[in-house]
């Protein structure tokens, strides 16, 4: 029987020394965007019309 | 709305002020917790973003509101330096009512003390988190910087922005789960 060690098998195309693969990190960023607009969409407070007029004043 | 205003056209600049004033708030308000100084710091940075646009030291690559809160985070690292030299760090001695939007005002009295509820209780959870990654967090969020826009505002690396957003959602899940929390009002 032959057996086949699979511990030094390459697959094509990928490059275990190159860790600069962005496709999990893009689809992490995705996810984590969504989390934060969950969570920080509702603290989203507007300061209201009144400072921006102040700020228009003093320009 | 930002070539029209740099062409001479005065009103576009109250346009995009009240587009990103809610965003630039809340950035601010969020990193230095006192509504009084946020207000300042508010009118600060929009002062400095008209006199850079008049200056022409706007190159506009269509990351408006990144580069607004570019210069919000500059402005409250300098408020900090400037107050760490005064040895008066008082940042935290004046809560701000978030709850007082004008946006629940239709709503009834029962929604609006869910929704109290629920941005106290995320304001904690933003507030425990260390300062590093509650930076990066509030710096994606509001700002919808890049990472790589991330890593030079705070002077890091990009893996250590990454790292540190990914710890910030990890610290975040975590906290939720363990303060049991819910996110939404039904």
């Amino acid at each position: 029987m032959v057996k086949v060690s699979t511990l030094f098998h390459r697959v094509d195309g990928f490059d275990e020394l190159n860790t600069s693969s962005t496709i999990p990190v893009i689809l992490d960023q995705d996810l984590g965007d969504q989390f934060l607009e969950e969570i920080l969409n509702p603290l989203l407070h507007d300061p209201g019309e009144q400072l921006v007029k102040t700020i228009l004043e003093k320009i | 709305m930002v070539q029209a205003y740099i062409k001479g056209d005065h009103s576009a600049i109250e346009v995009l002020i009240n587009k990103h004033r809610s965003k630039v708030y809340t950035y601010i308000l969020l990193t230095i917790k006192n509504q009084q100084l946020a207000e300042d710091l508010f009118q600060e940075t929009f002062i400095k973003v008209i006199q850079s646009l008049r200056g022409g030291k706007y190159k506009d690559n269509g990351k408006f509101l990144s580069w607004v809160i570019r210069i919000a985070h500059n402005l409250i690292i300098d408020h900090f330096r400037k107050e760490k030299q005064m040895n008066t760090l008082s940042n935290d001695d004046s809560e701000v009512d978030l709850f007082n939007s004008k946006k629940l005002s239709d709503s009834n009295i029962e929604e609006l003390i869910i929704h109290s509820q629920i941005k106290s209780e995320i304001r904690v959870l933003i507030n425990e988190l260390p300062d590093d990654q509650k930076e990066v967090v509030l710096l994606r969020h509001y700002g919808g910087l890049s990472f790589k826009e991330i890593a030079e505002q705070t002077d890091v690396s990009i893996n250590t922005a990454l790292g540190r957003m990914r710890y910030a959602l990890i610290n975040l899940r975590k906290l939720i789960q363990e303060k049991n929390l819910s996110l939404t009002v039904y």
